[in-house]
């Protein structure tokens, strides 16, 4: 009976010295969780100030801004409607007065896309960037997920977003937007 | 009679001790799904590997492709990077443990001075792919991300480090595989 009390006594020893790191760890994982959520909740929407960055194929790009630069529109190429992508902007290229010194700059959305652009015969006429600076990056992603490309100044001071992903896009709704 | 007391006794503290660490487990389970629901703004998925070109064009050396690595998204213009003191007791421990380390800038014009960078060997980068920046929410500096050898988030920290935050690092670095 002796014996049984004592190994009782111990279980209750080990049980109670296993509360204290119990404690410590729950407080841990409290404190963590509560860091979490003051990092996230500071988090700031992103502005695209530059528009450097290297091309589908390989080039650096935009490191100096060009003298004649006016407006620059920044937007997504998604590989999933890449030559839809393509075309409109195309249309939107082929249309820009030179004089209004419009810059356009795409942003591959994936690998494949690179790799589709860089490997076909034709190459777009505006500049499409394979990899980009991190803040421009959200930037432009968090416009796309609304449809929406950025629109800056010739010294990449942002001025607004525009919807240009519409059920039917026009070369000429851009245009609009892009020079109004 | 007394005896008999004491037994009833030490099986009534068994019996409450073991209730107490039933609900203490199940409150350690409670708090780690917070953290995880806390932590979801960061995929911590399997991911791609870091695709990233460094300040002036070059590509990055090596070895973040391969192993795990930890990546520092800090810049020279931000004084909470600057004055961030324990970057440097975590930038130990990952060298103690031959973890690659790379400097992400917000862009290229926000690159450190040589020998102003922590560590200064680290490649300063400032260009990375759409896919892989689509995954990580990065608008804070410092943010320090470790990633484990299959691109996974193993840790993160949003802001300038605490104490607890790199003896939780350390804790990560142990159990993480990284090679």
């Amino acid at each position: 009976v002796k014996l049984d009390l004592l190994a009782r006594i111990v279980v209750i020893a080990a049980l109670a010295a296993g509360i204290s790191p119990l404690r410590n760890a729950i407080k841990r994982i409290k404190t963590d969780a509560a860091n979490e959520r003051r990092s996230s909740s500071r988090a700031v929407n992103p502005a695209a100030t530059s528009a450097m960055g290297i091309d589908v194929w390989g080039r650096l790009r935009f490191q100096t801004l060009p003298s004649d630069a006016r407006r620059f529109v920044l937007f997504a190429v998604r590989q999933s409607s890449l030559s839809a992508d393509l075309l409109l902007w195309e249309q939107v290229a082929s249309r820009l007065p030179r004089e209004r010194g419009v810059y356009l700059v795409g942003y591959c959305d994936n690998s494949a896309c690179v790799n589709s652009i860089s490997g076909a015969d034709h190459k777009p006429t505006f500049s499409v960037l394979a990899f980009g600076e991190p803040a421009a990056l959200q930037a432009v992603l968090s416009a796309d997920g609304k449809g929406e490309s950025l629109l800056a100044t010739g010294g990449m001071r942002p001025l607004r977003r525009f919807k240009w992903r519409t059920p039917e896009p026009t070369a000429d709704n851009i245009l609009n937007e892009v020079l109004k | 009679m007394i005896e008999r007391l004491l037994a009833q006794t030490v099986r009534l503290a068994v019996t409450i001790l073991i209730g107490v660490h039933l609900l203490l487990l199940a409150r350690v389970a409670i708090e780690r799904h917070q953290l995880s629901v806390a932590r979801a703004h960061f995929d911590t998925a399997a991911g791609i590997p870091f695709q990233s070109v460094a300040v002036g064009g070059g590509r990055v050396p090596p070895g973040t492709s391969t192993s795990g690595f930890a990546l520092r998204f800090a810049s020279e213009k931000c004084p909470y990077s600057r004055s961030d003191l324990l970057w440097k007791s975590l930038v130990g421990a990952l060298r103690a443990r031959n973890i690659p380390i790379v400097i992400l800038l917000p862009s290229a014009d926000q690159a450190f001075a040589p020998f102003s960078i922590i560590p200064v060997d680290a490649p300063q980068v400032a260009f990375v792919s759409p896919e892989w920046a689509s995954r990580y929410p990065l608008t804070l500096t410092p943010t320090t991300i470790i990633f484990d050898s299959d691109h996974r988030v193993v840790w993160h920290r949003e802001g300038v480090l605490t104490m607890s935050d790199v003896k939780s690092a350390e804790r990560v670095l142990i159990s993480a595989t990284m090679r």
